[in-house]
């Protein structure tokens, strides 16, 4: 249960301070480049000493694909901020976990039950609703 | 305008995740050597894209954007232990709707982020979404 509350804290933590850099109107390259700075530096430290370094070139190609993504998504939240609130724009960001799943249904053939389908269906119908009013902000 | 950047976000966090997804089930046992250059390749796109504007880091810039990388990463090493102690079923659904609840609880205290009765709605939405999804 420890961890659950130290990641739940973690990655709330991370949100409101994205929310916190934007109301000091901090540089959003800026932010990025040192979140992964220390990103890089603590990933090292624990591959030092939990694992070994064991590249591939297909968890290259992985990892240049999925990194270049993420710059340019976390990018998009950091300006998406300027206009919206904290709460919609995190959760509109945290509903995009469909898009993995979309693709273990394409590519794994993982056929999501209907549990599954219904939340799958809910996710637009959610992002609709946190958007901002017209002149509200 | 924040419709048009999150959806941006969005679909690019989510085809983020998928290439977590494909490590997972292609790289075997370099999957944590996939997370460091995911890390690496995010820090040289940003860092290239820091040079090409001229962007200059100051003090704060630099100690908020350590701290999030920080809490990002310890969150992540979190989580990790957190599903491999308890079942699927309590966290997927804690872990996020409580992630969520939180942001927007303290945005309320901090900045006065009041949601209206229509995002309050798309919030329990989303959280049931994620909750029907994961578990």
């Amino acid at each position: 249960m420890v961890f659950l509350i130290l990641c739940i804290i973690f990655y709330s933590g991370a949100a409101l301070l994205y929310r916190h850099a934007n109301h000091l109107h901090c540089n959003r390259l800026a932010i990025i480049v040192s979140e992964r700075i220390s990103a890089v530096i603590l990933m090292s430290l624990y591959m030092l000493f939990f694992d070994t370094f064991d590249i591939t070139p297909g968890a290259t190609l992985l990892a240049l694909a999925g990194g270049i993504t993420i710059f340019i998504s976390r990018l998009a939240l950091l300006t998406a901020l300027k206009y919206g609130k904290i709460s919609s724009s995190w959760t509109a960001v945290n509903l995009s976990l469909v898009i993995p799943i979309l693709a273990s249904m394409i590519f794994w053939k993982e056929i999501p039950n209907l549990r599954q389908t219904i939340g799958l269906l809910m996710v637009p119908l959610a992002i609709i609703l946190l958007q901002e009013e017209p002149g509200e902000k | 305008m924040w419709i048009k950047f999150i959806l941006i976000s969005f679909f690019l966090a989510g085809i983020s995740d998928t290439t977590w997804k494909m490590a997972g089930e292609t790289c075997g046992a370099s999957v944590n050597s996939y997370l460091l250059l995911f890390h690496v390749f995010a820090l040289l796109s940003a860092t290239f894209a820091v040079i090409k504007t001229r962007t200059g880091i100051k003090k704060i810039e630099f100690l908020l954007g350590s701290i999030i990388g920080f809490a990002l990463i310890s969150g992540g090493i979190a989580s990790m232990q957190a599903i491999l102690r308890i079942p699927g079923i309590i966290y997927f659904p804690v872990a996020s709707c409580g992630n969520l609840l939180i942001v927007t609880i303290m945005a309320n205290i901090l900045w006065k982020e009041k949601p209206t009765t229509r995002q309050i709605a798309g919030l329990v939405i989303a959280c049931i979404s994620i909750v029907l999804i994961a578990l």
